[in-house]
């Protein structure tokens, strides 16, 4: 690479351009200075012309005009402009006036001279006037104007050019060549420096430049030859150091690599290379991502390298090749200071890890046996300084582990005698070398004294000497306590044992002797003392199936040394079982052999009892759970019956369990779902209804008392004598039989039975009963929703049935009404016509023959017409009781006192000479169609009207009463009235309690009164009547 | 005033299929001394046919018209309802005085024929006597105090 970049010629260049500028100066000036000198040229030329010129017209023009006159004068201007090759050429006279005139247009002012302009302007006019004076004889004849150019000829001009150019190019030729000659003369010496410095580029020796110049340039040869030589000899240096450093990398105790930009692996040297079991072959050359695993992204190791590129130093520790490698990285950077790739270091670590991890499982183990001590533990160094202590101590002295740890007794304990009592002990123990128990009293820091039961050991150290001691102490002030006290009551003394339920043991591993506390005679159910206890007795207790844990445990106790302790189960020698909780803790003597061991014995069968039934009572809350959701989620009661028992046996607390309907006809329990492994027991049995309830089964049993039948113990109990031996062969221990009922009325049952006797006490017989009871709930929903479901299915086709019979009815319905309509309109019509036929001719026959008829004649004719009137009022009533029938009902509110004073004004009016006292009571108000009800009330006041039409001071009245909550109207008259037996048939069509002689009447006005109050929904009732005593009707209609 | 204008055409028509109901009709209309001449047309058919100088009365000069028309609703082939509506319908008899007398009282019968231009409807009653009442007080009305537009013939049937 060229050093800085710059073209080796380019001084060389900027020489040139220098030089091009000075050539094309000098040119310009030159150019300059040639068109000043052509024009001077032209000046000179021009000024010797006109005198030329000047003189020629003056001789040419003068004696023409003194021959000749004016005349042809004209002709001898044009000829004298053409040979001149004059612009224009005018003559005047000496007044002024023009004579004649070539080539200037007439009437233009003639310019004035500008000759001065030619002498004085470095531009040139590019015509000038001319003003010449005409002169003869010392007496101006005229004035003569004339114009020229200014233009030198072509062939003038060019001469002038050429030799003008050659000029210019001989000069340029020479600048040329003293440029070339100067720089090369300039740049010697700066070449000779360049060519030093591409020998240095391409490391040649000697790069010293021969130094020929004494000024400055020579000054700067000098520097840079002292330079060089100084750039060589460090160079020098460096390379040795880097062979230097090449070796003692390649020997260093650990690996060192440089990686480039891209983390490709570069250089990898150093001994640790040789202890890993990857070829430093495949590490050269390769990318560092290749050997960071599956994952290499986030592997810390490229993490690492990345923050390196970055400028950023770190470390990081790498498994690699079997080794474990702590590793430092950091950039590395050129000399001007940009990062070109990663240098990093690796150290072996592998031993230390180990060594640390070693100590770290020592140190775990040793600090987990510690705390499983219950007691209090410790270790102490040859001075008796606390090493290791575990939880039980710290919380018994009450300091924090940092006071504890270094400290001696002397130290901690806040009575001084103490202490040194400890450390006495201490001495013993390290001089006899065994293990010694002691009796240590301490005061705490609140000031409790504690009695401890301490048991110290001697640990041994390097070199067959004593390097401290270990010791457990257990907390003893209770118990001390609780002996002083006992030493004075022997009977208390047993009592508390008993009650404490807790006996020690200690046992000599050397020569077998075992001593049992009392405690422990009792617990394995013997007399305290009453036989010599030994590991063998002890063993002989326990169970044969547990035997072997319990011997494994105890050998492994004493081969390890851990804290002993696990359940168990003895047999008592009555049989009786009991499950006790036993801990000991072995001794040792100084080559490690046990020595003897100390524990404790417990007797935990309540606990144990407690803890199992807490067992059952979670599963079966859990069965009550799944039970419910069962009862749920069931889609009829075939899957609801097989879920429920499924439960029961998934629960893990039944054998069996099965669901029962009981079969009236066949007199039998049928199963109807059955689950768990005992299944197959269903099978077979047979459970008939019919025995009595001595021979009855528990199903059948519970079925009868409305209450579940337990039956703990299968094998021995009565009610099950008939499937006893079958249950036994099932593996079934204890049942139970729940009742189920639907509705009240018995339907089966559901049983569930356990491998183990004695299962179900009240708590699990509670339970099982809310079981049941979901059962029969989710049993009687199916069934109610069967029953539902049938009979909305009932209900829709009535439903159907019913529409249809609604529709036949209503076309019925209008049928009938349009048929009454035509046939009403027809009688209006067609009925009337022959009674007036009859009427009308019966009359014009008595008027016009009646002088020809007798009186009977007469008398006929007038009963014929009397019976048309009587029909034709028939008539017209039919009609408007089919009218009644017929209209629409169009409710509002009716003021009935104004409608019947109304009824009644009119009747008055009718019959003016009646005289009737009326009573109506203002403010009856009804929702009623008044046009209806103007009808009834004009047929039942018409009735009134009428019936009194005999009777003297006759009085109709209209008033309300109340009977029984409802309010009535009540229409009423003393008039002939009629017998209440009577009164039921009143409202039936043609119903006639009077004569037509006493009473006109067609009996149609009270049924057609009774149509309209049966449309309003209202009621229409006789009140009171009697024969001679009026009569009153009663009638309801809606108020609002 | 007009009433000699009246007596030269003093036509009632008649439109009535009873013969009885005809003869009781002139019957009372000769007791109250009603001297017009009384044109019998014995259904729907026949009254309009005179109307309208068509069928059997081709050529009458229907401008011509009766002075009352009495017309009975229930008629063999067109019914009276039918006559009224071809009455009001036709430019010349539109403002002929029509009186409806019938036996009906029919509600849909009274309002069809208002609905329809009737002038007037009178109930034909059984009682002979209250016919002849009733037949004296629609000639009085009718013949004499009431006044009818004198009806001019338009130009054409516009």
């Amino acid at each position: 690479m060229s050093p800085a970049g710059i073209p080796t010629l380019s001084l060389r260049f900027r020489f040139t351009v220098v030089l091009v500028l000075v050539i094309a100066s000098l040119v310009g000036l030159f150019m300059v200075i040639g068109e000043w000198r052509i024009a001077d040229t032209v000046r000179v030329s021009l000024v010797q012309q006109m005198v030329e010129r000047d003189a020629l017209l003056t001789q040419a023009l003068i004696p023409r005009l003194r021959e000749r006159g004016f005349i042809g004068l004209q002709d001898t201007l044009d000829t004298l402009r053409t040979k001149g090759a004059l612009h224009y050429l005018v003559l005047r006279d000496a007044d002024g006036a023009i004579l004649a005139s070539s080539g200037w247009p007439v009437g233009q002012t003639l310019p004035e001279s500008n000759i001065a302009q030619l002498h004085q302007d470095v531009r040139l006019p590019d015509v000038v006037h001319v003003r010449l004076p005409l002169r003869q004889s010392g007496g101006a004849i005229g004035i003569l104007h004339y114009g020229v150019s200014t233009e030198l000829p072509g062939h003038v001009l060019l001469m002038q050019r050429q030799s003008l150019l050659i000029e210019g190019v001989a000069i340029l030729l020479v600048l040329l060549g003293v440029g070339w000659g100067l720089m090369r003369w300039m740049l010697a010496p700066l070449r000779l420096l360049l060519e030093a410095c591409e020998r240095i580029e391409r490391g040649e020796a000697t790069p010293r430049i021969a130094a020929r110049f004494s000024d400055e340039l020579g000054r700067v040869i000098a520097a840079f030859n002292r330079m060089a030589e100084s750039v060589q000899i460090r160079l020098s240096g460096l390379r040795s150091a880097e062979g230097r450093l090449s070796a003692m990398i390649s020997e260093f105790p650990a690996i060192l690599w440089v990686t480039d930009a891209d983390l490709r692996i570069t250089v990898v040297e150093g001994l640790g290379l040789r202890s890993l079991n990857i070829p430093v072959d495949r590490l050269r050359g390769s990318l560092l991502s290749e050997h960071l695993g599956e994952d290499p992204a986030s592997h810390p190791a490229l993490l690492a390298h990345v923050r390196a590129l970055s400028g950023e130093q770190g470390g990081f520790t790498l498994d690699f090749g079997g080794r474990t490698l702590q590793c430092f990285v950091g950039p590395l950077r050129k000399e001007t200071g940009s990062i070109e790739g990663v240098v990093g270091l690796a150290l072996d670590i592998t031993a230390r890890r180990e060594a640390e991890a070693a100590i770290r499982d020592r140190d775990r183990l040793r600090q987990t046996l510690l705390s499983a001590i219950p007691d209090m533990a410790w270790l102490k160094d040859h001075e008796g300084r606390y090493v290791l202590v575990n939880e039980a101590f710290i919380q018994a002295i009450g300091r924090p582990l940092e006071e504890i740890i270094g400290s001696t007794d002397e130290m901690l304990w806040a009575q001084a005698n103490e202490g040194r009592e400890f450390r006495a002990h201490d001495q013993q123990v390290m001089a006899s070398r065994r293990t010694l128990s002691f009796e240590e009293t301490f005061t705490r820091r609140d000031g409790s004294v504690r009695r401890l039961h301490v048991t110290k050991s001697p640990v041994p150290g390097e070199n067959g000497r004593i390097g401290g001691t270990v010791g457990i102490g257990r907390d003893v002030t209770e118990q001390r306590q609780a002996e002083m006290a006992l030493r004075r009551s022997e009977a208390n003394l047993a009592e508390a044992q008993r009650v404490a339920r807790l006996g020690s043991w200690e046992w000599d591993v050397r020569s077998g002797v075992l001593r049992w506390s009392d405690e422990v005679y009792r617990i394995f159910g013997h007399a305290p003392g009453a036989f010599e206890a030994s590991y063998a007795r002890f063993l002989e207790a326990i169970p044969d199936e547990e035997r072997p844990t319990v011997e494994a445990a105890v050998s492994r106790a004493l081969e390890t040394g851990q804290l002993y302790s696990m359940d168990h189960r003895i047999r008592l020698s009555d049989g009786r079982e009991r499950r006790v909780h036993e801990e000991g803790l072995c001794s040792y003597d100084v080559e490690g052999k046990p020595i003897r061991m100390f524990g404790i014995v417990q007797d935990i069968s309540e606990r144990w009892a407690l803890e199992q039934s807490l067992l059952n009572m979670q599963r079966m809350y859990w069965i009550l759970s799944e039970a419910n959701q069962t009862v749920i989620r069931a889609p009829d009661t075939t899957a609801l019956f097989h879920g429920l028992c499924r439960v029961l046996t998934e629960s893990g607390l039944f054998r069996l369990a099965w669901v029962g309907r009981m079969d009236g006809e066949q007199g039998r329990i049928v199963p109807l779902a059955r689950t768990g492994e005992a299944s197959p027991y269903v099978d077979g049995l047979n459970i008939s209804t019919d025995r009595d309830e001595a021979n009855a089964g528990p199903t059948v049993n519970a079925i009868r008392r409305h209450e579940p039948v337990v039956v703990n113990d299968i094998a021995n109990d009565i009610l099950m004598w008939p499937w006893a031996a079958r249950a036994r062969d099932f593996g079934l221990g204890a049942m139970i039989s729940l009742p189920l009922y639907l509705k009240g009325e018995p339907f089966g049952a559901i049983n569930a039975y356990t491998q183990a006797p004695g299962f179900f006490n009240d708590q699990v017989v509670q339970l099982l009963r809310e079981l049941a009871d979901d059962m029969m709930y989710g049993l009687e929903f199916f069934v109610a929703r069967d029953e539902r479901e049938a009979a909305q299915r009932e209900l829709l086709e009535l439903n159907a049935s019913l529409e249809q019979k609604v529709d036949e009815r209503t076309r019925e319905a209008e049928a009938i009404n349009r048929e009454l309509e035509a046939f009403s309109y027809s009688v209006s019509h067609d009925l009337r016509a022959p009674l007036r036929s009859i009427d009308g001719f019966s009359e014009l026959l008595v008027k016009k023959q009646g002088e020809r008829l007798d009186a009977s004649g007469r008398d006929y004719l007038e009963r014929i017409r009397r019976a048309t009137q009587r029909m034709s009022v028939l008539i017209d009533d039919l009609l408007k009781l089919s009218r009644v029938s017929r209209a629409d009902l169009h409710l509002g509110e009716v003021d009935i006192s104004a409608l019947a004073s109304d009824v009644l004004e009119e009747l008055h009016s009718a019959y003016p000479e009646r005289e009737v006292t009326i009573h109506v009571q203002t403010g009856l108000r009804r929702r009623a169609d008044p046009n209806l009800l103007r009808i009834a009330l004009e047929n039942l006041l018409g009735n009134a009207w009428k019936f009194t039409s005999k009777t003297p001071s006759a009085q109709i009245r209209v008033d309300e009463i109340e009977i029984e909550g409802a309010r009535w109207i009540r229409i009423a008259d003393n008039g002939a009235g009629f017998d209440m037996k009577y009164a039921n048939k009143l409202f039936t069509a043609f119903q006639r309690l009077h004569g037509p002689q006493d009473f006109e009447g067609t009996g149609i006005g009270l049924a057609t009164v009774q149509r309209v109050i049966a449309k309003h929904g209202g009621q229409i009732r006789v009140g009171e009547a009697g024969v001679g005593q009026g009569a009153s009707f009663l009638l309801r209609l809606a108020e609002r | 005033m007009d009433i000699r204008s009246q007596k030269e055409h003093p036509v009632i028509l008649l439109v009535e299929d009873n013969p009885d109901d005809q003869e009781l009709t002139i019957e009372a209309f000769r007791e109250c001394r009603i001297a017009n001449e009384i044109i019998i047309a014995n259904d729907g058919e026949e009254a309009l046919d005179y109307l309208f100088g068509t069928g059997p009365h081709a050529g009458r000069d229907i401008t011509r018209l009766p002075q009352l028309v009495l017309l009975d609703l229930k008629l063999p082939k067109i019914d009276g309802i039918e006559v009224l509506s071809r009455i009001r319908s036709h430019p010349v008899t539109r403002l002929l005085p029509v009186v409806i007398l019938t036996s009906s009282l029919e509600e849909r019968d009274l309002v069809e024929s208002y609905r329809l231009g009737a002038n007037s409807y009178v109930r034909k009653p059984v009682d002979f006597v209250e016919f002849l009442d009733a037949a004296r007080q629609l000639g009085l009305y009718w013949l004499v105090l009431n006044r009818a537009p004198t009806v001019a013939p338009p130009e054409s049937g516009g």
